[in-house]
């Protein structure tokens, strides 16, 4: 773990005392220090007593991330999305940082649960439901999250999931791709019209990516081992890496990875699908 | 469904199918000649009774150095110069020839080439386009959307335009189905059609939106002299779109300007498509002088125009006639003197001169609407076959009459390959 460049005691000190501090951090990055917090008082004096992940931000080159994610969580709630209860920027260990507090997501990233084995059709498809319904909400706002993978999703103790890290998010009608025109997103989870770079990107991109996490949950790997190369070149057929899971989800994950994104079930159907597929 | 290109000219020859619309290019009548149109001659004409209005924004860089008149035309409407068109009063202005005569070298110097940029004045226009398609009575609103071209593929312009009118279509409260104009500069279209980024993007972005029911495409030429265009990339990319647009995300799509390519886009999922027998109403081009016309003959079986000087002549001397004659009313007196073995020039209404284009373009029509009609009554899962076997046959008859020489470059034999190849491509892309 790198050094954490926002120890606890300034932490302490710069939000004067309003975080109780649960040790260890959650997360130290080469972008910033999460930790699990008690916040006693938001930052108008109010009482909350809520528990919370206080995210504390480098000053370096991902503050339009942060700022990004920061407009589209303000603009969208939902059960399914990572809360946002608190921003501001603060001085801590001599620095001006960007601080943002999210109600806590008890549970564990998806990618951590996957590290154990694939799991059974009805969980995944619950997943799906919830994940679905999160990109819903965000698509309401013509916002596409374009980062779907394990690692955004967090699972809770009862197999609900939730959507987080919005960083990436972008407005349909924002038609450049990133600041430099390269791609955004994780290799490996890259819709074709993503990898390619195009400039129009819509949720039928993030419906492609869901599809790879779903085959991840369903089989317990990646189906081309994380290669983006490989997807490109070949994607999944679902009937021969997922044999062992029902027709209809075979063909819904067939549907979702279609190759032409205007081919692909929107997310109003997708709900319904996966709603059914709980049952 | 075939709807007649408009130009000027309300008044089209009388067909024995009845065609279903009219699409009226901005181009081709001026505003001000328009307005009294909607008021009073528009439902007299049956084919006028379902209009659509293009507002032809993509023909923004039109030079008025080349082109006044069209210019002049163009200028009239209030989305090209935001609202600052005076509107015709005849108490003011007396006639409507004085308001253009008045306002041309206004029109004229206002017109810099280029569609309005900052965001109030985009939203004004694109408001303006839309109301005015409401004032006359068009029954689906053609976005108003620049031209895509190869100098700039990001399409934050197009995009903002097209946002501009679903965001007015919304604050005026329209219910009819809006349409997102699609016009693509040819340049942009040689590339890979399945891989075209262009393409998807936009195919993306109108799948997308819910406020739109659809595209309308218009693809430019770069040959402008081609009465049926033969670019194999350009056309799959075209079929690509509609096929994305109508199978991937259930859109409805109107084509124009493709000339009878619009029997094979309908196949692909076009709803509607437009043309005319002139070339001006066949294919779209910024830069085509318009010309005076002489009689062509169109040979639904040779899927082209068979010239009329020579070749008609030779190919009724060969033997050949019925294969290649389509028949309808407006040629009856044609085919009446060749069976008799006469010649193209013994027939009046035929004869190849300058503007002897009535019974011509009567045909023309007639056959147009009745391949519309006959792909309407055919089931969409059978209309490939039919449109494989129509370009199939058409291509070898093409192949036979150049073999026994009977065509010069004055009949189009050039383009039915490409069409069958096309059309074979998207069938083996599409699985249809």
């Amino acid at each position: 773990m790198p050094p954490n460049p926002f120890p606890p005691s300034d932490v302490l000190a710069a939000f004067g005392g309003r975080f109780a501090l649960a040790l260890p951090e959650l997360r130290v990055g080469g972008q910033g220090v999460v930790y699990k917090a008690r916040r006693t008082h938001d930052k108008y004096g109010n009482v909350t007593g809520d528990d919370v992940a206080l995210k504390l931000h480098l000053n370096s080159g991902q503050d339009e991330r942060v700022e990004r994610e920061i407009t589209a969580m303000t603009n969208v709630q939902h059960p399914c999305l990572a809360t946002l209860l608190e921003e501001g920027t603060e001085t801590v260990s001599g620095r001006r940082s960007r601080y943002v507090v999210w109600a806590l997501i008890e549970g564990e990233p998806l990618d951590v649960t996957l590290q154990r084995g694939g799991i059974g059709e009805k969980q995944t498809a619950r997943i799906a439901r919830d994940v679905v319904s999160a990109l819903s909400a965000i698509w309401s706002k013509h916002i596409v999250h374009r980062d779907v993978t394990p690692k955004n999703i967090m699972v809770r103790p009862d197999g609900s999931a939730v959507l987080i890290d919005l960083g990436g998010a972008r407005h349909l009608d924002e038609t450049t791709v990133t600041a430099t025109g390269a791609t955004f997103g994780t290799l490996g989870y890259l819709s074709p019209e993503q990898s390619r770079g195009e400039r129009t990107l819509t949720s039928a991109s993030d419906v492609f990516a869901l599809a790879i996490v779903l085959v991840q949950c369903l089989t317990g790997t990646h189906p081309t081992g994380g290669n983006q190369a490989l997807l490109n070149a070949s994607p999944p057929r679902p009937a021969t890496v997922v044999p062992h899971v029902s027709t209809g989800m075979q063909q819904i994950l067939d549907r979702m990875l279609h190759q032409r994104a205007s081919f692909r079930p929107s997310l109003s159907e997708l709900e319904r699908e996966f709603e059914q597929m709980m049952r | 469904m075939y709807f007649f290109n408009a130009r000027y000219t309300l008044k089209i020859p009388e067909t024995e199918t009845e065609i279903t619309g009219a699409a009226i290019a901005a181009s081709a009548v001026s505003a001000v000649d328009l307005d009294k149109r909607a008021q009073k001659q528009f439902d007299k004409h049956e084919h006028f009774k379902r209009r659509l209005l293009d507002p032809q924004l993509y023909m923004a860089s039109v030079d008025p150095a080349l082109d006044p008149d069209t210019t002049e035309k163009l200028a009239a409407y209030p989305w090209f110069h935001g609202t600052s068109v005076p509107e015709y009063s005849s108490g003011e202005h007396g006639t409507r020839t004085k308001w253009k005569e008045a306002n041309r070298p206004a029109l004229l110097a206002n017109w810099t080439r280029t569609v309005p940029t900052d965001s109030a004045s985009i939203q004004a226009a694109a408001e303006a386009a839309v109301q005015y398609q409401l004032k006359i009575g068009c029954d689906s609103i053609l976005l108003a959307v620049p031209l895509t071209t190869i100098e700039d593929q990001s399409l934050e312009t197009e995009i903002t335009w097209m946002r501009a009118g679903i965001e007015a279509c919304s604050r005026l409260g329209v219910g009819l189905p809006v349409y997102a104009t699609v016009a693509l500069s040819e340049a942009v279209l040689h590339a890979s059609p399945l891989k075209n980024p262009v393409i998807h993007s936009f195919s993306n972005y109108i799948s997308s939106r819910r406020e739109l029911a659809g595209a309308y495409i218009v693809m430019e030429q770069s040959e402008t002299g081609k009465y049926f265009w033969d670019a194999k990339d350009p056309l799959m990319a075209c079929m690509v779109l509609i096929d994305d647009l109508h199978r991937g995300a259930r859109k409805k799509v109107i084509v124009n300007y493709l000339g009878t390519f619009g029997v094979v886009a309908t196949a692909a999922g076009a709803e509607i498509w437009a043309s005319g027998y002139n070339l001006s109403q066949r294919r779209f081009s910024r830069t085509a002088k318009p010309g005076r016309a002489y009689p062509r003959y169109h040979s639904f079986a040779t899927a082209g125009d068979i010239g009329l000087k020579d070749d008609l002549d030779k190919i009724n001397e060969a033997g050949l006639l019925s294969e290649v004659i389509t028949p309808t009313a407006a040629d009856a007196p044609l085919r009446k003197a060749l069976e008799r073995k006469l010649t193209v020039e013994n027939v009046p209404q035929w004869k190849h001169s300058q503007s002897n284009t009535t019974a011509a373009q009567a045909h023309y029509l007639q056959v147009a609407a009745r391949a519309a009609a006959t792909l309407n009554e055919i089931q969409a899962k059978d209309r490939c076959e039919w449109v494989y076997d129509w370009l199939k046959t058409a291509s070898e008859l093409v192949k036979k009459l150049e073999t026994k020489k009977l065509v010069t470059s004055a009949s189009d034999t050039r383009h039915q390959k490409v069409w069958l190849d096309v059309f074979q491509q998207w069938r083996d892309y599409a699985k249809q």
